[in-house]
């Protein structure tokens, strides 16, 4: 071998950390994912083996992770020119972007397989079809295209708790997709929430977010009628057996709060020019919905995992 | 076939680099080892019973 040798390997092209590719999974995300995935193959009427069990969420968490990845290596270019997103892996150059495809599209196969392995084909399409329309239909197409985006691709999100009923069941009945329903009609508000603060940076980055097109007051208002749609639907598991009173407690008190953090945030000026004293509201919503989320799928595990599951209106 | 020419260009890693790239072979091999352990133990629990009990 010779010894001519000579240049170091530039900070961009240097190997990255254990921690930037956990990061390129955006494991925040990923907890609430693998947490309503949790919920579904708990709620699911059929007791499923508990190392499969643990083995379909690990999946669901490895799927998640996979889209992460794939998201991160796409939208690097916007990711650069936000003050949020500029110091993930890519664009900081921890992660070369043909790593992050490669990262994602393994991840991919690996979570899928092992879905298929330890649960069924149901679980492991369903799964497949997730990751898809996150990293395709949502991030290359969705996002840089209409003021929808949120809207539609927040189906991506709303997976998870479908994946989890069918991965112990092997079906998906319409209490599975009530799940879905709430995550899905969450998910605008919440995000809009956050795009309100975060405009003038999807603005640079040419993302027509829903401020960017339509305006704050407009995005305002929709965070309103989304918010009024969402939490009367919260409701509907208790219709169907799904929650019980510690669930209906649970979701009219959330939804207060929720409702009620949409309502001021709808008469404030969060997002216009001068509305930066409003702002505060937009973030408070923001946690708030999080929070509201996070309290209703806890209410549902807590009843199918605890002897507190009293059917409303009928014997537990 | 075609043979790699050697240019003689070669890479020297810094410590801190050549520390990172170990730090994250080590990884993959875990990530490996683990992928490995989770087919076994999905193997042997679809499969764990029937071996135990079946008819000679």
């Amino acid at each position: 071998m010779s010894d001519a040798s000579v240049s170091s390997l530039s900070p961009v092209a240097g190997p990255a950390t254990a921690t930037d590719y956990v990061r390129l999974m955006k494991p925040r995300v990923m907890s609430l994912v693998v947490f309503t995935a949790l919920v579904g193959l708990v709620a699911a009427p059929t007791d499923m083996n508990p190392v499969m069990a643990a083995i379909a969420v690990l999946s669901v968490a490895l799927g998640s992770g996979a889209a992460g990845a794939l998201n991160m290596w796409y939208d690097a270019d916007i990711d650069a020119v936000m003050a949020r997103t500029v110091t993930r892996p890519v664009p900081a150059g921890l992660v070369p972007p043909s790593e992050a495809l490669a990262f994602g599209l393994i991840m991919s196969v690996v979570s899928v397989m092992l879905m298929l392995l330890a649960a069924n084909l149901l679980a492991a399409a369903l799964l497949a079809f997730s990751i898809f329309f996150y990293a395709v239909i949502y991030t290359m197409w969705l996002k840089r295209s209409t003021a929808e985006n949120i809207v539609i691709g927040g189906a991506a999100g709303a997976f998870p708790p479908v994946i989890g009923w069918a991965a112990a069941s092997g079906s998906t009945p319409l209490e599975a997709w009530l799940l879905f329903g709430l995550i899905f009609l969450w998910t605008p508000p919440h995000f809009w929430a956050l795009s309100l603060w975060t405009s003038k940076e999807y603005e640079r980055a040419g993302v027509p977010m829903l401020p960017v097109t339509h305006g704050a007051r407009e995005t305002r208002r929709r965070i309103l009628i989304y918010t009024l749609i969402c939490t009367p639907f919260a409701l509907l598991p208790v219709a169907f057996g799904l929650g019980g009173w510690v669930y209906l407690v649970t979701a009219v008190i959330a939804g207060a709060a929720f409702t009620a953090g949409a309502v001021r945030v709808f008469v404030s000026r969060a997002g216009d020019a001068d509305g930066a004293a409003d702002m505060g509201r937009a973030r408070q919503l923001f946690a708030v919905s999080i929070i509201y989320l996070f309290v209703l799928f806890a209410a549902i595990l807590a009843e199918h995992t605890l002897p507190i599951h009293v059917a409303v209106g009928g014997a537990s | 076939m075609s043979e790699a020419r050697d240019t003689g260009e070669r890479v020297t890693l810094t410590p801190e680099q050549a520390a990172a790239r170990k730090r994250r072979g080590q990884w993959m091999a875990l990530a490996l080892f683990t992928f490995v352990i989770l087919i076994f133990v999905i193997t042997m629990t679809k499969i764990g019973a029937d071996v135990v009990v079946r008819d000679l």
